[in-house]
């Protein structure tokens, strides 16, 4: 049924998988540049010091949250298969724009809360814009190229957290360091 | 493994040394917060590959 779900996601668009491909990375980035503008223009919005007190609280609430449980906050969802029904660009388009942005569907690891976080720590919408673009990039390119080559990774999510989660951490930490003050 | 990485008592044990080690990490590198961003983004896109 997954499997289904992600060749639709990729299909249906002028009878062209690689048309449909490109109309889904593209959206994806679209999506992902709006999402890490707005982050960014957010952050140079504040004053620096009221940008790294509300950093540095998200960043200690995110790592409570990862010690307290390996799976985070998430709206627990998919896209919307509604949009498989479409059989045209509006299925790739869509698709894309969701898995762009990331929040709006599942999001698996407590790796993921870094992108909009440092986002708006950057404090450059242009900056943040490139960096959650490389996110979209990543997230639904390689779906986009691992479904051209046939390639399917069934499960796995638990192996990939066991990695995923201490790097989150210590990209926190990082972050930390970079929001307060250090002697 | 897996089990084990579930519990919140190791996961405290494993989060605390791992914050600091992103600090310190942080300070002797002075990269910039967009390198972060980058690499981050890069890894979690990966990751979400095992999303059921």
């Amino acid at each position: 049924m997954i499997i289904m779900i992600t060749r639709a996601r990729v299909s249906g668009c002028f009878g062209s998988s690689l048309v449909a491909g490109a109309v889904l990375v593209s959206s994806a980035i679209g999506s992902a540049v709006l999402a890490g503008a707005a982050f960014g223009l957010l952050g140079a919005a504040l004053e620096p010091a009221s940008r790294a007190l509300l950093a540095g609280a998200a960043a200690a609430v995110i790592v409570v949250g990862a010690i307290l449980r390996p799976v985070p906050w998430q709206l627990d969802r998919e896209t919307d298969t509604a949009w498989l029904t479409y059989q045209d660009w509006r299925t790739a388009a869509y698709n894309g724009f969701a898995l762009g942005l990331g929040f709006t569907t599942r999001i698996g690891f407590w790796l993921f809360y870094l992108v909009p976080l440092t986002a708006f720590v950057v404090a450059d919408p242009l900056l943040a814009a490139l960096g959650y673009a490389a996110f979209a990039l990543s997230r639904v390119g390689m779906s986009a190229l691992l479904a051209a080559l046939d390639v399917w990774i069934p499960g796995g999510i638990e192996r990939a957290r066991f990695i995923a989660d201490p790097l989150a951490v210590i990209a926190l930490g990082a972050l930390f360091a970079v929001v307060v003050p250090w002697p | 493994m897996g089990h084990l990485a579930g519990k919140p008592l190791f996961r405290t044990a494993l989060a605390l040394p791992l914050a600091m080690l992103g600090v310190l990490a942080w300070q002797g590198a002075g990269l910039e917060p967009w390198a972060l961003l980058v690499t981050a983004a890069l890894i979690v896109g990966l990751a979400q590959q095992t999303l059921p």
